[in-house]
């Protein structure tokens, strides 16, 4: 059975509010998706009932919240498969990387090690390998190719024996493309590098097990799957939780701490210093449930067909230039496009107008801009509320901007 | 109806005025809007302290082309010193808008601030 957008609409309270008089067109979900009324009721029961600090209280509120933050724990990990002690809660995707950067790269790796990320990368599994050079660890990009796919000979010839860590997106935040990261970590792996995936447009929108992919590491950030903003995940190997470094020092992460030296906590704990996001763990754990009753293979299957239609709308449209691979089978429903002689903040501003909520920009990821050779796109991006109408009021708004822009367009 | 993209901006987006360089010009800096990818850069010949002749070259969205193509328009006679006065409320009135959002004032803003920034440059430069 797939999916009925219409009806989960009725979810999303905020799907309810107009702009500009018109029905509101939610097509900016790369970037954050919004938020059913079970985990912003949720959100608030926590408030209202449990809210304590936790690890710490001998009295029960405190150990109903600690409950909670462990069940939500144990609850996200399941879900993208891995056991309750190798989720690290973090803010975010970007906090994750950051984590596997100072905690991992620098902390356990060697002057002249490699690391190799790729072109398509977001901004933040980018910046936080450069702020590693001065250490004295070197960078290495596998490039972009053919529609935008990672090129798989190149990704061979890079990687070389100083190559420790491979890190990769598991689906492009711009192209849309859905790599092959089981086929390239078995690469990293048979090198005897280590493998980071950054699940922040994956997790949210397909079925993802970090065994069967073969992640070492994987990262994703919760307000992209329906879930509250500040809180996401780190999924780590527990062998490599116990060689980490930690990443910030303070209480929660200690074992006994004297003024010379301090012990740590085991994994997680060792990882998540002070007060930890209770309310979002809470509110992430009732999302992640959301999810799982709608079932995340009809979600992709959902994400597909829409993509398949907007694909095949988007390419008929006059003067319309559509980004990144053509199959729906190996994309994700994030679709960067240009119109010839508008450019994409022109056509966001339109576009809002109407009621139709799409990006502009170089959405974080500069490299993937430069090698489409573009300053900036415009990328619609869907998830399981939308459905077909809400192409269709793409479309019918891109005849706004052709109107306006008419002489060119 | 979108009505930033009025008559004025459009027709200066779409036929800009003194788009292109000046050889050997007294002032020339580039600037970028990283918000949205604006880039643009300014050029200006001058004769003492008057403006003799302004040109742009850049690319981005309609209201930091036309804002920047409107400025070489008004610029072109001006003193150095009223050129680095102009403010938020003389580009607006340029482009025959009441108001932008935060972000277009960016894109809008883009063309002048560059230009002030180089005239900037350049007095501090000159002997006195
Ligand atoms: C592929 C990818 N990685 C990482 C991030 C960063 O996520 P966050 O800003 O939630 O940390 C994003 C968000 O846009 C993304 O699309």
């Amino acid at each position: 059975m797939s999916l009925d957008a219409e009806r989960l609409r009725e979810d999303f309270p905020i799907l309810r509010r107009t702009f500009h008089g018109k029905r509101f067109v939610y097509l900016d979900n790369a970037a954050t998706t919004q938020k059913p009324s079970c985990v912003i009721d949720r959100l608030s029961e926590f408030y209202r009932l449990y809210n304590s600090n936790v690890h710490r209280g001998a009295y029960t509120l405190a150990e109903e919240a600690t409950d909670l933050y462990e069940k939500s724990r144990a609850n996200i990990s399941a879900f993208i498969g891995g056991k309750p002690e190798e989720l690290i809660f973090v803010r975010g995707a970007t906090e994750a990387i950051n984590m596997v950067a100072y905690s991992y790269a620098l902390a356990r790796l060697e002057k002249g090690d490699t690391i190799l990320s790729t072109e398509m990368e977001h901004h933040s599994n980018i910046v936080p390998w450069q702020l590693l050079q001065p250490h004295g660890l070197r960078l290495d990009f596998v490039k972009l190719s053919g529609k935008g796919e990672l090129s798989l000979e190149d990704f061979k010839e890079k990687i070389t024996r100083r190559t420790k860590l491979v890190t990769f997106t598991h689906a492009s935040n711009v192209l849309g493309t859905i790599n092959p990261a089981s086929e390239f970590a078995k690469i990293a792996h048979d090198n005897g590098s280590k493998v980071l995936v950054d699940g922040a447009q994956s997790v949210p929108h397909m079925p993802v097990d970090v065994r069967e992919l073969g992640a070492d590491f994987y990262a994703f950030s919760g307000h992209k799957m329906l879930g509250p903003m500040g809180i996401g995940g780190l999924y780590a190997k527990s062998d490599l939780l116990e060689e980490m470094a930690p990443f910030q020092g303070g209480g929660e992460m200690i074992k006994e701490v004297g003024l010379d030296a301090s012990t740590w906590a085991e994994p997680p704990q060792k990882f998540e210093a002070g007060t930890p996001n209770v309310a979002g763990s809470v509110g992430l754990s009732e999302a992640v449930d959301y999810l799982r009753r709608l079932d995340m293979s009809r979600v992709r299957e959902h994400e597909k067909r829409l993509s398949a239609y907007a694909l095949q709308e988007l390419e008929s449209q006059e003067g319309v230039r559509v980004f990144g691979p053509g199959d729906p089978e190996r994309r994700g429903g994030v679709i960067s496009f240009e119109v010839k002689g508008v450019h994409p903040h022109d056509l966001a501003t339109i576009l809002d107008r109407e009621g139709v909520a799409i990006r502009s920009g170089h959405h974080c990821a500069q490299p993937v801009a430069d090698w489409l050779g573009v300053s900036a796109t415009a990328r619609a991006s869907f998830y399981i509320y939308n459905d077909h109408t809400d192409i269709d009021s793409l479309i019918s708004a891109l005849g706004m901007v052709r109107k306006i822009f008419g002489r060119r367009a | 109806m979108s009505d930033i993209f009025q008559e004025t901006i459009l027709h200066h987006y779409e036929h800009p005025s003194n788009k292109g360089k000046i050889e050997n010009p007294d002032v020339k800096i580039s600037d970028t809007n990283t918000l949205c990818g604006d880039k643009v850069t300014m050029y200006a010949r001058l004769n003492g302290r008057v403006l003799e002749e302004v040109k742009f070259d850049g690319a981005g969205c309609a209201i930091s082309m036309a804002s920047a193509s409107l400025l070489t328009e008004r610029a072109k006679g001006m003193s150095i010193r009223d050129v680095i006065e102009l403010g938020q409320r003389d580009v607006l009135e340029m482009l025959g808008l009441e108001s932008l959002t935060p972000m277009r004032i960016k894109c809008a803003m883009l063309g002048v601030r560059t230009l002030q920034k180089g005239l900037i440059e350049y007095e501090s430069k000159k002997p006195v």
